[in-house]
């Protein structure tokens, strides 16, 4: 947690957008273009802030809908603010007490840089990222937009019952975390989790090659990550998207997107019910002084999608489970 | 200023106008195909440019495995694919460190050395990195990985560059689309162009039409070609032209007309004066002001017996055959009159025979409208015969005149000197009655008294006749005098009969100044008025009309009476000398008073006559005298 805060820290000094924003807010007492949203939920003097990025579609809307979930648990008043890419963390830091913020919800990369200059006694929960290295992420919770491994297995036993192995490449640097979860599910789930380290794209693609030829359709299966060292999807994602439909090998992912273009199915955040548990982490923090849990946490208020032309492929009928999937391609 | 060839400046204007337009589209068609060309071929060069990096790109995207697994293989097909693109030459793929991984060239393309290293990337598009002439030479980067950007990842994460792609690709293409653009344009300008320029034939055709059927019908009118018209058709400009010509060629012929009807009349006029001129008797001639002959009538031939040409030729000649003795005649009047006034002389010339005749001259001076000087008009007459004839009256007057001197001297004498005999025969037979008183029977007495009677009467009859001769002569001379003074004067020594006779005088009229004898007057009145106070029927006193007046320079008197009246018959002989209507033992008289106004009337170069119904009528008696009688005029 210390390194993580070390690299927040060595990250604040890049220039905040909010600094003159919130120095102008402050000295009207109501801005004009509010770069502080405040939104009172509750006459508690402590508030909750939320921190994310002031960014366009089609991210803005899911920070927005993370920050409905906050605000339809929170008891305290949440204070939303949407930041730039520079901050003035002292700016922000001023604003922060000025609205008497005790905890803070850090939402995405732009939040998260933001969140890093504060000062130790607002807390701060982080979220809206796929991961953090773990040896950063100790001292806060950092809640994974990466669905949790258990789940995607849960459902790949529930499509695909006789898959005994599971191939995944991955960068130990991005989803180590997240594998060593994945080996703990496979367990649970009596899947062998046969896993390829990758440092980069080369070597990624060399293995994927190795695993697709040496892959049995009958019991394996091909997991991607959300991970952007190994699985590059102009070269990697088209070539074993390819591969699995020439050979019937099923292809699952941790990305809704590859579901669109061909994987069997995929887990993906449910933001709101995410939002909740944020805020529900939040009030506990500013209830109990304490987070209440640490590390990378997975996610694991998700949503199904599955693309029923691929399950049609490897022989799947998924006509009475329809109903159990969110997002199901094509799309009619 | 343009100076073209007369061949075009003398072609129609239908010919002119579709070449002048003709030429503008064929160089329009040119520029515009060129225009067009080098626009087309500057799309087509950015196209061209664009696909090559469009094509350099796809091929990197498609190297992206080959250079991961360092496999050629994998990379075959899309260079193959590549290759099958329009003027793709060749292309090759490296690695990131300069290695070729793969390279393939089209049949035909000679073996090239491309550089190991392409140019700085900014980012994963690609570059134009050489352009020649024949050919462009593209680089594209070969790029793994996702360039994230994500707010869901910590790290941003940069694309791979695994190596490049160097796509060759030829201008071939470029060059034949240029010239087939421009051979298509300039074909479809040309087309065109000619399509227009057949419209515009016919269109101009059918502009110009009505613009040469005018032309055609201004030439044939010109050619003289009587009631040309042409017809008003086509365009406004045209029709408007077309109707002012047959407006012009109506006011033309109209006045052309009027035209002919003039010289018809002028010759008419100018035959009617060659008539006039040619045949006038007199020799006519108009004499310029440089004494150049303008015209001279045949007839000078006759009189001068020198031709017209002649005296045209020279002038002089008019006064050369002047006769050397009358010359100084012309030349005065020449100098002195021709030139100002209408004057007549008279001269002899010399004709060409030796002849002498005479010549009335009489010229004019001419002046035109504007009163410059034009010369002499002159009329040369003939009067040799009028001057032999005046010659012989004036001898035969002068011989009449002193005939008649010798003769009034004669009547004069004789009557003067008789009168001495008779008076002496009157005087003894007094002598003679105053002896032999009572002692002649009665037939002696009788015979004494005729004898007596007789005397006197002759005695009465020589003083009349010594009256008679004394008029002109013995009485006084011609003077002005108030007419009317004459009558009263008469009208005086009448009384005594006029009161005798119970007649009433009556004078009326406008008595004007006469040039006359005032005695030779008063005796003419004295005839007049006593005559007609004297015959008249005894039972019916006389009255006496006496009226004047004055016309056109005459003087005219009637003395009218309610007497006897006058026989018709008789009237003829009323004036002679003594004639007598009347008997002597009803009217006095010695038949001379009537021959003595006659003589008086004559006198003063009037004349005397009487109007009568004819017997117990009345007599009107009437003279008439020039107001101014000259002396010329007597006889």
């Amino acid at each position: 947690m210390t390194g993580f805060l070390r690299l927040l820290r060595r990250c604040a000094p890049v220039a905040v957008a909010l600094a003159a924003l919130l120095a102008d807010g402050a000295a009207s007492g109501a801005p004009a273009s509010p770069p502080v949203v405040a939104r009172s939920a509750a006459n508690s003097a402590h508030a909750i802030a939320v921190i994310y990025p002031d960014i366009g579609e089609p991210y803005r809307s899911v920070f927005t809908r993370i920050i409905e979930g906050v605000e339809d648990t929170a008891k305290s008043r949440v204070v939303s603010i949407p930041v730039g890419m520079s901050v003035n963390t002292q700016d922000l830091a001023a604003e922060l007490r000025r609205q008497d913020i005790k905890v803070v919800i850090a939402l995405g990369r732009h939040g998260l840089l933001a969140a890093a200059g504060l000062d130790r006694n607002v807390g701060v929960v982080a979220a809206g990222v796929l991961s953090v290295p773990e040896a950063e992420a100790r001292a806060t919770p950092v809640f994974s937009l990466s669905p949790d491994p258990a789940l995607l297995f849960a459902r790949l036993k529930n499509l695909l019952p006789g898959t005994r192995r599971v191939h995944v490449v991955y960068d130990p640097r991005q989803s180590g975390w997240l594998i060593r979860l994945a080996r703990q599910a496979a367990r649970t789930y009596d899947i062998e989790l046969l896993t390829y380290e990758a440092d980069d794209l080369k070597t990624a693609a060399v293995r994927y090659r190795e695993l697709l030829a040496s892959a049995d359709p009958r019991r394996d299966a091909v997991w991607l990550p959300q991970d952007s060292t190994t699985v590059d999807e102009t070269s990697i994602l088209p070539m074993v998207l390819q591969e699995s439909w020439n050979r019937g090998l099923p292809v699952f992912s941790s990305s809704v997107s590859h579901v669109k273009r061909g994987a069997l199915f995929s887990l993906y955040p449910d933001n709101v019910e995410l939002g909740r548990n944020l805020g529900n982490v939040a009030q506990g923090y500013l209830s109990n002084g304490v987070a209440g849990v640490r590390g990378i946490v997975p996610l694991r208020e998700v949503l199904a999608a599955v693309n029923v032309r691929t399950a049609s492929h490897l022989g799947l009928d998924l006509t009475s489970r329809r109903q159990n999937f969110d997002l199901i391609f094509p799309e009619p | 200023m343009l100076n073209f060839p007369h061949s075009i400046r003398s072609a129609s204007f239908r010919w002119q106008l579709t070449a002048t337009v003709a030429l503008g589209i064929l160089c329009l068609a040119l520029l515009s195909s060129l225009a067009t060309s080098w626009r087309v071929s500057g799309q087509i060069h950015d196209n061209q440019v664009e696909q090559g990096r469009h094509v350099a790109e796809n091929l990197a995207k498609h190297s992206v495995l080959a250079l991961l697994y360092a496999s050629p293989d994998d990379v075959a097909e899309v260079v193959a694919s590549t290759l099958a693109y329009p003027d793709v030459a060749a292309v090759e793929v490296r690695t990131a460190q300069g290695k070729l991984l793969a390279a393939k060239a089209r049949p035909g393309y000679p073996p090239r050395k491309f550089p190991a290293f392409a140019p700085e990337f900014g980012g994963s598009q690609s570059l134009l990195e050489q352009e020649t002439s024949g050919e462009w030479r593209f680089v594209a980067p070969v790029v793994a990985g996702n360039p994230s950007s994500s707010p869901f990842e910590m790290d941003e994460h940069a694309a791979e560059t695994l190596g490049f792609v160097r796509v060759v690709q030829t201008k071939a293409a470029l060059s034949r689309l240029e010239r087939d653009v421009f051979a298509v344009n300039l074909g479809i300008s040309l087309f065109f162009a000619l399509v227009f320029i057949v419209i515009l034939g016919l269109l101009t055709g059918r502009l110009t039409r009505p613009l040469a059927d005018l032309s055609e019908r201004m030439a044939l009118a010109e050619l003289g070609q009587p009631n040309v018209r042409a017809e008003v058709k086509g365009p406004r400009d045209i029709s408007d032209m077309a109707h002012a010509f047959n407006s012009m060629m109506a006011a033309l012929e109209t006045r052309k007309e009027a035209l002919r009807a003039a010289h018809d009349h002028l010759e008419r006029e100018e035959a009617k004066f060659h008539t006039v001129a040619d045949y006038a008797y007199d020799w006519e001639y108009w004499i310029g002001p440089r004494q150049e002959i303008l015209y001279i009538s045949p007839s000078c031939e006759r009189i001068t017996g020198y031709a017209p040409a002649a005296f045209v030729a020279d002038p002089g000649l008019l006064q050369d055959i002047v006769h050397p003795e009358d010359r100084a005649i012309l030349d005065s009047h020449l100098e002195n009159d021709a030139f100002h006034n209408e004057m007549e002389v008279s001269f002899r010339i010399v004709r060409r025979d030796g002849k002498i005749r005479w010549i009335a001259h009489g010229c004019q001076p001419v002046h035109g409208l504007g009163g410059e000087y034009l010369g002499r008009r002159v009329s040369d007459r003939d009067i040799t015969e009028r001057k032999l004839a005046e010659e012989a009256l004036r001898a035969n007057s002068e011989a009449l005149q002193r005939s008649n001197a010798d003769l009034e001297q004669f009547a004069y004498s004789v009557s003067h000197d008789m009168r001495q005999p008779l008076r002496a025969v009157s005087g003894h037979l007094r002598l003679l009655e105053k002896a032999l008183k009572g002692r002649l029977g009665d037939d002696d007495r009788e015979n004494m008294a005729f004898a007596l009677d007789g005397a006197q009467r002759m005695d009465a009859m020589i003083v009349s006749l010594l009256e008679y001769s004394r008029v002109g002569r013995k009485t006084e001379s011609k003077a002005w005098l108030a007419s009317r003074e004459p009558l009263d004067e008469a009208l005086g020594f009448l009384a005594p009969v006029i009161a005798e006779a119970g007649a009433a005088v009556d004078v009326s009229g406008e008595w004007p100044q006469v040039f006359a004898s005032r005695d030779e007057l008063v005796r003419l009145f004295q005839n007049l008025v006593g005559n007609a106070v004297k015959y008249h029927e005894p039972e019916r006193p006389p009255r006496v009309a006496v009226d004047s007046a004055v016309a056109d320079g005459r003087w005219r008197v009637s003395v009218r009476d309610h007497g006897i009246g006058i026989d018709p018959r008789q009237i003829d002989r009323l004036f002679q000398f003594f004639s007598r209507l009347q008997s002597r033992a009803r009217f006095e008289g010695t038949g001379m008073g009537l021959a003595l106004c006659r003589r008086i009337v004559e006198h003063h170069a009037g004349r005397i006559w009487v109007e009568s119904a004819g017997i117990g009528q009345g007599s009107d008696f009437v003279f008439e005298m020039p107001v101014r009688a000259d002396e010329e005029c007597s006889l």
